[in-house]
Formats: structure tokens, sequence, C-alpha cells
């Protein structure tokens, strides 16, 4: 039984429509890959917190965290305290954000072969590649789990399919029509209707199932420990080092962040969006568990035999009265394509301009470049298609999330902070690094695809982090006399923009 | 620590965690608004587009 009636309907559809119009009104800003890729780099505070928290506040995020309330219990929430303070510390420090945005790069590859050189760059874009195309396989089935649940279309086999083609569809329209430009116009509107459709549920949650209510069930059904971070069955300390070392490099080098970073005007402001931002994303992953263990709590009395992660729009289907369903669900569709245009225009990115183009003679033209990362976003738009049929998830979605998430990040951790703050960082050093720190959680991968095992993931993950430093220190070292270490190529300002952005006034600086 | 103690450290962190972000959506939503307004008009560029050298180790 759902509230959802024809005025959610229509409230999706009008946004749906909305959300579309605009896409294909912002074509006519996309004169570059700089303007398709970054906006242009022209974005000021209001529009880039919005941008930024709203990137990374998905359907699917809420999806994973309010299941990850549900089956671990409150101390979860500890996921959302960890991701504030270290944004908040790296907003006020300035630690990698400012010199990142000082670099004007467009992806993370880009920067490696700026100290690197071009193997590196080619290497690491092909890891991102690969780490975010995995990263984001369930996305597009934990979409319309939520959306088949919540409007009651229900989430067989049949209409998973049918509304995953739909979302796709509408996705992938609105992305390669518009670009970056679009996706920051309407992640603005999308981050306001997720304010006002997540604290209106928060309210008939609230009227339904306190606090207490919540820690009750949380003790009731996921015992005692289940309130300690520390004590929890699938936390502890571990997985808390984990995460924290896992946000320092996510919330700064994950690819679809960095490009909102590159799109604020200027690296003083990137710093201040950071720290604004960051503030937004302890309720990034609170408000969806207590979404979580509101559901833990209003099933502790009645029976809810489904998936743990169908619980929560389960359990908002009949808590949230009509139209205040519809805003939500326009909200949550809203996040759905704003996360998804993201991804799919920063994995693609990384593979025509990290990956194709370098490997290309001459390179690529400005324009080949845009139609090239149009046809990606297609083909990884039907690899989420056939990953979404055909992948059955085993354990929780966060942690794969975090598993796909490490194959890249902690190379790159190691790799970055080498070329912004190294002097005696080199190219050896970059390599080992990188496949150093992507072997451990592309064994645990191996386990869960071929296998169907589970490894302790917070150990595999730790080791790759702490791997791939060693590669870096132990790699650069070694190798001083006959690779020696080459500065940060700088960029020639004249030119006014990075790679793949037209020139106004000369010839953009060559790498070293 | 005590279950009563864990239940009140959670319902601070929700307080505290609610209002920054409810705070800052209504920033971002004031300030979004005259930044949508300038940057569809093309009255916003990237400050550093200026001819500086910068960004090295």
């Amino acid at each position: 039984v759902t509230n959802f009636g024809w005025i959610d309907w229509a409230i999706v559809a009008l946004y749906v429509v909305g959300a579309g119009v605009i896409g294909f009104l912002c074509r006519k800003y996309i004169h570059d890959m700089a303007d398709f890729v970054v906006a242009g780099r022209k974005l000021d505070t209001g529009m880039a917190i919005a941008t930024l928290a709203s990137t990374e506040t998905g359907l699917v995020t809420v999806m994973y965290f309010a299941e990850a309330g549900y089956t671990i219990g409150m101390a979860a929430c500890v996921l959302g305290v960890i991701f504030m303070v270290v944004m908040v510390v790296i907003g006020l420090t300035g630690f990698i954000v400012k010199p990142l945005r000082e670099t004007r790069i467009m992806t993370i590859a880009e920067l490696y072969e700026r100290r690197y050189g071009r193997g590196v760059r080619v290497l690491g874009g092909a890891i991102i590649f690969l780490a975010g195309t995995l990263n984001m396989g369930p996305f597009l089935r934990v979409g319309a789990q939520f959306l088949g649940t919540i409007t009651g279309l229900g989430t067989d086999a049949q209409s998973l399919l049918i509304i995953m083609s739909a979302l796709l569809l509408v996705v992938l329209i609105y992305t390669v029509l518009g670009g970056m430009f679009s996706v920051s116009v309407t992640d603005f509107f999308q981050f306001l209707l997720m304010a006002i459709g997540m604290g209106m549920a928060l309210v008939f949650i609230f009227g339904e199932v306190s606090v207490e209510q919540m820690a009750n069930a949380s003790v009731a059904l996921r015992g005692e420990s289940s309130l300690s971070p520390f004590e929890a069955p699938k936390l502890g300390w571990k997985y808390i080092l984990w995460m924290t070392v896992l946000w320092i490099a996510a919330c700064t080098l994950w690819q679809t962040g960095t490009m909102r970073i590159m799109a604020i005007k200027s690296p003083r402001l990137a710093r201040r969006v950071f720290t604004l931002s960051g503030l937004t994303f302890g309720a990034r992953a609170i408000i969806p568990m207590i979404f979580g263990l509101a559901a833990l709590a209003y099933f502790q009395g009645h029976s809810f035999e489904g998936e743990n992660i169908l619980a929560m729009p389960t359990m908002l289907a009949k808590v949230v009265p009509t139209f205040w369903l519809g805003l939500l669900t326009a909200g949550m569709l809203a996040a759905f394509m704003s996360t998804h245009d993201s991804y799919l225009l920063g994995w693609s990115a990384v593979l025509v301009q990290d990956v194709i183009s370098p490997l290309v003679p001459g390179g690529l033209s400005a324009k080949t470049r845009v139609w090239l990362s149009r046809v990606v976003i297609v083909i990884i738009g039907a690899f989420l298609l056939v990953f979404g049929l055909w992948h059955e998830m085993k354990g929780e979605v966060w942690t794969y999330l975090a598993l796909t998430g490490t194959v890249y990040l902690s190379g790159a951790l190691a790799v970055v902070v080498g070329a912004l703050y190294i002097p005696w960082a080199n190219r050896v050093g970059a390599y080992c690094a990188l496949i150093l720190g992507m072997a451990p959680p592309f064994v645990s991968l191996g386990h869960r695809f071929i296998k169907g095992q589970l490894l302790d993931d917070a150990l595999v993950c730790l080791v790759a982090f702490g791997l791939a430093a060693l590669g870096m220190v132990v790699g650069s070292l070694a190798t001083q006399g006959v690779c020696p270490p080459v500065a940060l190529a700088r960029i020639h300002q004249t030119v006014g923009r990075g790679e793949g952005e037209q020139p106004r006034t000369g010839q953009q600086g060559d790498n070293q | 620590m005590t279950i009563d103690g864990w239940i009140l450290f959670w319902k601070i962190t929700f307080g505290v965690a609610l209002t920054a972000y409810f705070g800052v959506a209504l920033l971002a939503g004031v300030l979004g608004g005259f930044d949508l307004r300038r940057l569809l008009r093309g009255e916003t560029h990237a400050e550093d587009d200026e001819p500086v050298a910068q960004a090295s180790d």
C-alpha cells in the first residue's frame, strides 16, 4: 500500500519535463570541453555549494545510507560525523583543494601528466574509468527499486527493467544534451527540492517515530552494541579508520567532486565552498540513516519481509502523505539524475581526455572530444542496464561502493599528495602507488564477482592505502638517480584556460 | 558509555547535522539565486583567467 497518487505523478512528470527543457536550453552555453566538463569555471558560492552538495547526494546515496541505518543500527551515523569533520577540516586548511584548483586541471589524471608524464596519466585515467564505472554499477537498479517501491509499480524483474530503461533514457538525453553547464543549473534546483523534500519527510517521520523509539528498535533488533560505532559488529576502529582515510581521498579526488571544485571561479572560493558544503555532508548520511532507523522502528511491530534496502521506501510510502510524497520523489528523482549525469560526464571525460586522446597522435580536437564523450556516456548507460539486471549485490551497497572507490582513491591520494606537496616524488613512485593501491581491492572484487565471497574489506582497503603510500615513498626515493623528479608543469595563463579549452590570447603551455 | 549516554550523543549529533544542513541549504538557496542570474547573463567568469604564472610545488 502506498500513498503515491495522481498528484504525485503529476509533480514528478513536471520536474522531469522541466529539467529536460533546462538541459536543452543550456546547450547554447556550451562552447568547448571546459564548458561541457567544468561549466567554464564560472560558479560562485551559492551555485557551487548546491552543485557540490547535490552531486554526491543522490537517490542511491539515500538508499544505501538508509540500508546501513536499517542493517547496522544507530551507530552507522558515525559515517556522517566522519564526513562532516573531514570536509570542514580540509576546507579550513585548504589541504589538496586549494593547490588542486590552482592547477586548473579538468581531470585528476591531467594532474598526473603535468607532474609525472603521459604514461602515468594514461594508466591513472584507465584505473579511474574502470573503478568509476564499476562503482556506478548498482546505481540504476537501486534507483529503480526506490521508485518501484514508493510508487507501487513493483520491484519484480519486469517492473525493474521498465523503470530502469525509462530512467536511463531520461538521464542520457539530459546529460548528452547539456553537459556540466546544465548539470550545474539543475543541481541548484535539485538541491533545493531535495532539502524541502527531505525536511518534510523528517517532519512526518518524527510525527510517527521518535528518536527514543529508533534507539530502542536499534537495541532490540540489532543489539546494545548497535549504538556504539566502536562495538557494532560491522563497524569498529578498523572500519572508522578506513572511512576517514577513504573520505579524505574521496571528497577531494573523486572525479565528479573534483570537477565541481574545478568549476568554482577561484581557488580562494574553492576553500570556502568546501567548508560550507562540508557542513551539509553530515546530514547527507545522517538524514537517510534516520529514514532507515525509522523504518526499523516502524516495522518492529508490523512485518517487513523484503530486502533490507527496500525497508526505507516502503516505510516512506506509508508515512508520507500524498503531494508531499510526490515532492519527495521528484527531489529523489532529481538527485538521481544529478548523480548520474555527473558520474556519466566525469567518467566519460576521463576516458576521452586521459586515455584515448593522449594515445592518438596529435590528440583529438575539442569538438571530437565532446562528441566522443557523448558516445562513451551512452555506452556506460548500456553497461548500467546490464549490470542492474544481471548482478546480484552481496552485502551492503555502501561497502561495495567504498571498495570500488578504493581501487582508484588509494593510488590517487598518494600520487596527488606527491604531485602537490612532495618535491622528490617521481614517475616511478607514481606507477608503484597506482599499481599497489589498486591490487588489494581488485582481489576483493574478484572474490565477490567470481567466488561470491566477501573478504574483510576494511582491512583490504587499509592495506591498499598503506601500500600505495609505501610505493610512492620507496619507488621515488629508490630511483632519484635514474628518474629525477620533475616540478609540476606550469600552465601559461595567457591562455587563461586548461586543456581542451578554447584559447583566448595565445598558446597553451606545453607539458614538461 | 551507557545506553542513555549514547542516545543523548546521537540526539545531539542529529541536531547539529540537521541544523547545519538546513542552514547551509537556506544560504545556498538565497546566494544561488543571484549566482544563477549572473551566470545565465554571462556576468561571471573564472577569477584566475588573468595572465599570472602559478601552480608549482
